[in-house]
């Protein structure tokens, strides 16, 4: 069978992926990218361990069910501030919005 | 590790990470966002496909619908509503920005792996014991020991759907002053 270590391994570097989209893009729908990979790299390394427990069991699935929907949630509101914000300030490159800037 | 000892099942779990992983790396670096979009969902395909090597059936089949049946269909969809000249269009390039993500991303991961090479956890296999892994199962699970937080859940779900609809309405009066 295939080492624990594997899976935690691609976990990380999804996560890796991430953080580097979301420090480095500016474009709205990269750094919506960027969160899906992280919530999904979080995703794969709780089921990795929850099948690799000494007694396997059922519990870690209801736990990513939950956070898939968590994150359908959050990407729809995310997409409807992107929407809001083309329409009236014209620009998807969050370092442009200076409105709220004091 | 023998290249010679690989088992079937290593060689597939080599490939569904690696594309998972270019595709992620592509749907970041691609010029045009909407090449950016499909390859986010041949990335959360190949997560599912992981989900699969872990015998997690219903939930790779859960991924698929959501991710891929609604995010990332709502994504193509916003991608075509907002104007193609507000999109960025930008090539890679290398500037010292994106020097520091790389170094930050790579400093994140060595000091991560590095925490998992101390541990004991890099060697376990998973117990041969025999477990129902059933849907019913799952939907036992869900409803009776996380009753509450299901409720919760679809408060959650309306509230965020209405507030997304909300953000989205175009406003008569909005339109009335232009």
């Amino acid at each position: 069978m295939i080492p624990l270590i594997y899976y935690l391994i691609v976990a990380l570097i999804l996560f890796g992926i991430g953080i580097y989209g979301l420090s480095v893009k500016r474009n709205a729908m990269r750094l919506l990218f960027s969160i899906e990979m992280l919530m999904n790299g979080a995703n794969l390394n709780i089921l990795a361990f929850a099948r690799y427990l000494y007694v396997p069991g059922i519990q870690g699935q209801p736990i990513i069910l939950f956070s898939i929907t968590i994150a359908a949630v959050e990407a729809a509101v995310a997409l409807a501030i992107v929407i809001v914000v083309s329409r009236t300030c014209e620009t998807v490159d969050f370092h442009e919005l200076k409105r709220l800037k004091g | 590790m023998q290249i010679s000892y690989l088992s079937t099942a290593e060689i597939v779990f080599i490939l569904i990470a690696a594309v998972t992983l270019i595709a992620a790396i592509i749907a970041l670096e691609a010029k045009e966002i909407v090449y950016g979009a499909v390859s986010l969902g041949v990335m959360f395909l190949g997560i599912a496909g992981l989900y699969i090597l872990l015998d997690a059936n219903y939930l790779a089949m859960f991924q698929i619908s959501v991710y891929i049946g609604a995010v990332v269909v709502l994504i193509l969809f916003t991608i075509m509503i907002v104007p193609r000249e507000i999109w960025l269009r930008r090539a890679f390039r290398i500037t010292p920005e994106v020097i520091a993500g790389i170094l930050a991303s790579l400093m994140l991961i060595g000091s991560i792996g590095f925490l998992y090479l101390l541990t004991p956890a890099w060697s376990l296999t998973p117990s041969e014991a025999p477990f129902d892994w059933s849907v019913r199962r799952i939907a036992q699970s869900i409803v009776i020991e996380y009753g509450i937080a299901l409720q919760i859940l679809a408060l959650v779900l309306f509230a965020g759907l209405m507030g997304a609809l909300t953000l989205a309405k175009v406003e008569e009066k909005e339109e009335e002053t232009k």
